[in-house]
């Protein structure tokens, strides 16, 4: 798994699956900047009524509200009980705690507080790399894998359908997938436009010897 | 000659082709719509459509710009002007195009800018894992600023000139640059990445992605690095006149690029620098990786540049003989039934620079040229190769079109 020398055959893809994030202050930080959208958002955005990524349209409610003044609320007043969370009410609007807590009771009261909605999180994210694994092909390039900096572990970077897309790590041992990110860009633009950035990202990676070919594709 | 003619990824280019004949339809059928709706805005005589057909025909139309964009930095414009047919000549496609890239500015970049920076700013002291997510981050939010690159130059194509943006859009996108090229060098740790983002171009559009071009060639290691020479002249000052020398032999290598664009010759660089650039770091198997230094001579003396050195890198070839580098040496490798003249070895021609005779290497037929002599200092020379057959002269710079 870990040398992957002559690319990523297709059995190997298969039995891929996306473990979670690759630590929860990322999932949080993800979770909160781009579901509930309540931090690390340019001032104008953390007012607007107006959810550009559309999760509703993925999520169901419970456990999201449709209506992201609501959806704040809600969240608001659950981190309202929380502490050692530097996102509780008070915190000066703006201010970015998750990229840089390390409070475990705080990290573990949000897990609770919070685990409905990350669990349909980041089950849209595995429903996205399933679907990014059943459809890649040299023509579809909807998942594509690379090395960095001559670092032996393997980067992946997927987008689905409903225009979710991830980017993870392949874990040392074999088997899972830690997700470094997971977004929806632009969901009312064609898909194929966002294949054709993959499609420029690829062709970049295999100019530049950092593609790990999909074998079988 | 095989190598190195620059080819566009066949796949991309289909892909890219395919995107333009479908926006292309998209544009053509909003443009249509439009111009049959009876109650045109006074004064409005390009036929733009208004509010919600005006934000739908600006969307199609930003996504045709996208793949027009990277028709032409794919070295496809003419094939790209052929598809675009009756918009090329459109005024109302013209205003909508310049619509649709003020739009990708106004909703797309200016909202990334500020996380984009917050990224770049803790991306160095990031610990694992962080160090991972921050790094797709910025990437993602740097791939807003490609899209806006890509869909100004399909709007030069589709209009013939510069896209006329209005003069808030020009401001949030000077302002954008001006932010990120500050900061740019915060992004050195994605190392490889940088040059991949911008591979996919033909060679000569990278520099126009210089978000991820400037220095994409350092290693991702460079702002240790940094860390590494304060400590040198820290504990040995007397090492600064070595670093300042340095610095005014690279603005030497600037002065002599900015004077060979300003000839209208094209960039000029030393054939060293042309050869380590053609020169990549590769994985080994087991993923590992040897650091090694290669001494080299700047214009006023030697010093070293730390490089990379896994394998050789085949740079031209013909059924005769192979050139490539290993990053130490220019290697010319005499392809068998050839066999080299005797007591010729080939020969390095260089202006001022006397002629410089390759060292027979220990495998057969093989001879190399050490990269630290001071011929690769010159902009360009003549390889002369004697063969039993023939003789051989090939310039360096090899001749890359697309």
């Amino acid at each position: 798994m870990e040398s992957l020398s002559s690319g990523l055959d297709k059995k190997t893809l298969s039995e891929l699956r996306v473990a979670g994030f690759v630590n929860t202050r990322v999932a949080h930080l993800h979770l909160f900047k781009h579901v509930v959208r309540l931090c690390d958002l340019p001032p104008e955005e953390l007012y607007a009524s107006r959810d550009p990524e559309k999760w509703s349209e993925i999520i169901p409610n419970p456990p999201l509200a449709p209506d992201l003044r609501a959806r704040r609320r809600k969240a608001r007043e659950s981190l309202a009980a929380i502490d050692s969370c530097g996102l509780r009410v008070g915190r000066p609007e703006g201010d970015l705690p998750c990229r840089t807590c390390s409070s475990a009771d705080a990290q573990g009261a949000v897990d609770e507080a919070f685990s409905d909605l990350m669990a349909s999180y980041l089950e849209a994210g595995r429903q996205a790399f399933e679907w990014a694994k059943r459809n890649v092909s040299e023509r579809l390039p909807f998942l594509l894998a690379f090395r960095q900096n001559g670092q032996p572990g393997v980067r992946l970077k997927f987008v689905d359908n409903r225009k979710i897309t991830g980017a993870g790590l392949l874990s040392r041992h074999g088997g899972e997938v830690l997700l470094l990110t997971c977004y929806r860009k632009d969901p009312g633009r064609p898909l194929s436009l966002l294949k054709l950035s993959l499609s420029r990202e690829r062709a970049g990676h295999r100019n530049e010897g950092t593609l790990v070919p999909i074998q079988g594709c | 000659m095989s190598l190195p003619w620059w080819k566009p990824d066949e796949e991309l280019l289909a892909a890219t082709l395919a995107e333009i004949d479908e926006r292309a339809a998209e544009v053509r059928r909003a443009l249509a719509f439009v111009s049959s709706l009876p109650d045109q805005q006074p004064g409005r005589e390009s036929g733009i459509p208004l509010d919600h057909d005006r934000a739908a025909a600006t969307d199609h139309m930003g996504d045709l710009l996208d793949a027009v964009g990277t028709a032409v930095f794919l070295g496809a414009s003419d094939t790209a002007r052929d598809r675009l047919g009756d918009l090329l000549d459109s005024r109302a496609a013209c205003d909508l195009a310049a619509a649709a890239v003020s739009r990708l500015i106004e909703e797309s970049l200016s909202p990334a800018l500020s996380g984009l920076m917050n990224d770049i700013y803790e991306l160095v002291a990031a610990e694992d894992g962080d160090r991972e997510c921050l790094e797709e981050r910025i990437v993602d939010a740097l791939a807003e600023r490609d899209r806006v690159e890509l869909a100004m130059e399909g709007a030069r194509l589709l209009c013939g000139c510069e896209p006329e943006l209005d003069d808030d859009s020009l401001a949030a996108l000077a302002s954008f640059d001006d932010l990120l090229r500050a900061e740019l060098w915060r992004t050195l740790p994605l190392g490889d990445r940088r040059a991949a983002r911008c591979a996919w171009a033909a060679p000569r559009y990278r520099e126009r992605l210089w978000w991820w071009f400037r220095g994409c060639d350092l290693p991702h290691t460079a702002l240790q690095d940094m860390q590494t020479v304060a400590r040198v002249i820290h504990l040995f000052p007397e090492a600064r006149q070595e670093l300042e020398r340095m610095l005014e032999a690279e603005q030497i290598l600037d002065s002599l690029c900015a004077a060979g664009r300003d000839r209208g010759r094209g960039k000029v660089i030393s054939l060293r620098e042309y050869l380590l650039r053609k020169f990549r770091p590769k994985t080994s198997s087991s993923g590992e990786t040897r650091q090694m230094f290669v001494c080299v001579s700047g214009p006023r003396g030697p010093y070293d540049l730390a490089a990379s050195h896994y394998e050789e890198k085949p740079l031209y070839q013909t059924a005769e003989l192979t050139v490539s580098t290993d990053g130490e040496n220019l290697i010319v490798d005499i392809e068998s039934p050839e066999k080299p003249l005797a007591d010729r070895p080939p020969v390095l021609e260089a202006p001022d620079h006397a002629p410089l005779a390759a060292r027979q290497a220990p495998e057969p037929n093989r001879f190399e040229f050490p990269l630290s002599n001071p011929v690769f200092s010159a902009p360009e020379a003549w390889l002369v190769v004697s063969l039993t057959t023939s003789e051989r002269r090939i310039r360096l710079p090899f001749d890359e079109r697309e």
